[in-house]
């Protein structure tokens, strides 16, 4: 009887092998079969989770959590074409305000917190959060609007992300909301492979509408001033969570 | 049993090799990629205007006082503001107030009485039918909405080209650059007996309104674009225009892209004379020159660009 131990298994085979000749076995095709998916399989799951997360990530032990992230309303502007009192139009800004900075949260947290977009400085998820022809120039200006394509090979880990957004919005003669713009400050420390820390900064503004996919980008000015020598210890928005 | 153990031995060895096979193709970090750009990088969009085509806006200015109907009233200024997007330029045309023209169902008339007898659509009509030019859009305001307008984005600056001293339109002014707040700037835009040109130096003035307003704001675009919203608001609160505010938010940003230096501001060349019993403009034969090579691209080229009233380009 086999031990239950496979190691125990393996010596008792061999030990058996060196009493009592085992004839040469021939592996049935269905097993060769087997072993091909296998080695596939190995190929395959490599490649993607490089891909990804990068298998080197899961095997070098690499953090793969996004770490969490909204901005935080400072206020919401009502800005009408017509005479009425602001104050009442204060509602229809604070309503627009959420959808605005629900789409300002995914870019940022696309553009500088998924290390499965910087590590490979492939963010993909960003570019459709911008409507017409501001989806090309942001991808023409990448470096700037996002961590940058090299991002993965500077920093192991971007953390403690702080942010904060004003929305103006512009009313049409019906007090209805016509365009928005979120005046947007965010931070977020960035350690490098050499254990440096960089302060990256993104001040800028964006201009969104409102489409049949959501509040997109249609314009924007937006300035990256990263600084590596004063960082200094942000408390963070939110507690960082698994994904 | 030993076939699976077996299998396991070589699904492990499949792994890994299946692992180093990737890993044989993949990219090495280069050396020679670019550090991190520490420092400050811009990067901006404005969703201007495409293309090549001309827009035309004719802007007008009635003399409608306070509780008169504005488009009941006669023009004061008449300005046909040609913008080339694509090469980021425009021209500012102002026309005498008192220019002899044919008038489309009413003769021969000063150009400023289209606005009592036929509103802003016969205004456009007029100045279709004298320049040839299909205009886009118009915008027409009052001497209330000038004042609220400029005003609303904080006053103009404006190079005040002469010694502008006048009761009847209130100004008061040395030459030279000085910030204007509304009431300033209505009696600027209306002065015209301090002028030794009269009302063609009083229509290069309106002009200069334009092209201030113009550098104000493409100057606060750049410090702060979300201002867009305030100019657009200030605008349409005060202005009579047919033209939906997604367009006007489309021209807005076209004009952030407009250099102000180099906007040409020209006023129609004429002499006065006198037709109807009553003292005119008579427009010069220039003046087709100007408007033929204007309707192609919204531009003026140098050699059609009149002499300056008020010796602005000297």
């Amino acid at each position: 009887m086999l031990t239950q131990s496979p190691t125990g298994t393996l010596v008792r085979v061999l030990a058996e092998g060196r009493h009592r000749p085992i004839p040469p076995r021939r592996l049935s095709p269905a097993v060769w079969i087997v072993l091909a998916a296998l080695v596939g399989l190995g190929v395959v799951v490599f490649l993607v989770l490089r891909d990804g997360s990068g298998s080197t990530g899961i095997l070098d032990g690499e953090d793969v959590t996004i770490p969490a992230f909204d901005f935080r309303v400072v206020k919401a502007v009502p800005i009408s074409v017509t005479a009425a009192d602001p104050k009442r139009l204060a509602g229809i800004a604070e309503a627009v305000a959420g959808p605005v900075t629900d789409t300002m949260t995914l870019l940022y947290t696309e553009a500088f917190l998924d290390p499965a977009n910087w590590r490979d400085g492939s963010y993909e998820e960003v570019w459709p959060l911008f409507d017409g022809g501001s989806e090309a120039a942001a991808q023409q200006e990448g470096d700037t609007l996002t961590l940058g394509t090299t991002a993965g090979d500077r920093f192991d880990k971007v953390d403690l992300p702080k942010g904060k957004l004003t929305v103006k919005v512009l009313l049409d003669e019906a007090d209805e909301p016509a365009t928005a713009v979120a005046i947007v400050t965010f931070q977020a420390v960035a350690t490098g492979k050499d254990g440096t820390d960089t302060m990256i900064v993104s001040i800028g503004q964006y201009f969104l509408r409102e489409t049949p996919e959501g509040w997109l980008v249609y314009s924007f000015s937006v300035t990256r001033d990263d600084d590596q020598a004063n960082v200094s210890e942000p408390s963070p928005s939110t507690s960082p969570v698994a994904t | 049993m030993t076939g699976r153990i077996v299998i396991a031995f070589l699904a492990l060895g499949a792994w890994i090799a299946g692992s180093t096979l990737g890993a044989v193709g993949q990219p090495q970090p280069a050396e020679a990629r670019p550090l991190l750009q520490i420092g400050a990088a811009h990067a901006d969009y404005v969703p201007a205007i495409d293309g090549s085509d001309p827009i035309f806006i004719l802007f007008l200015g009635s003399d409608a006082r306070p509780g008169e109907s504005v488009d009941g009233a006669r023009t004061d200024s008449i300005h046909l503001v040609g913008i080339n997007p694509a090469k980021h330029r425009a021209t500012v045309v102002g026309f005498p107030r008192d220019s002899w023209v044919e008038i489309p169902g009413l003769g021969s008339q000063k150009i400023n009485t289209a606005l009592f007898y036929g509103g802003p659509d016969l205004v456009v009509a007029t100045v279709e039918n004298l320049t040839g030019i299909r205009i886009d859009y118009w915008a027409l305001t009052s001497f209330d909405g000038i004042k609220a307008m400029v005003n609303g984005v904080g006053g103009l600056v404006i190079d005040v080209p002469l010694p502008m001293y006048d009761s009847a339109s209130g100004s008061n002014f040395d030459p030279g650059r000085q910030r204007l707040d509304g009431r300033d700037v209505l009696s600027f835009s209306r002065d015209r007996h301090s002028l030794p040109t009269g009302d063609f130096g009083r229509s290069e003035n309106q002009g200069q309104v334009v092209l201030a307003a113009l550098a104000k704001f493409r100057k606060e675009f750049t410090s702060d674009p979300s201002r867009l919203f305030t100019w657009v608001a200030a605008g349409l609160r005060n202005v009579q225009t047919a033209v939906p505010l997604d367009r006007v938010l489309s021209l807005a940003f076209t004009c952030t892209t407009i250099d102000p230096d180099r906007v040409d501001n020209i006023v129609v060349p004429g002499t006065t004379g006198s037709a109807g019993g009553s003292s005119v403009v008579l427009l010069s034969s220039q003046a087709e020159a100007i408007f033929a090579d204007m309707q192609a691209d919204g531009l003026v080229a140098t050699k059609n660009l009149p002499p300056s009233p008020n010796g602005l380009r000297d």
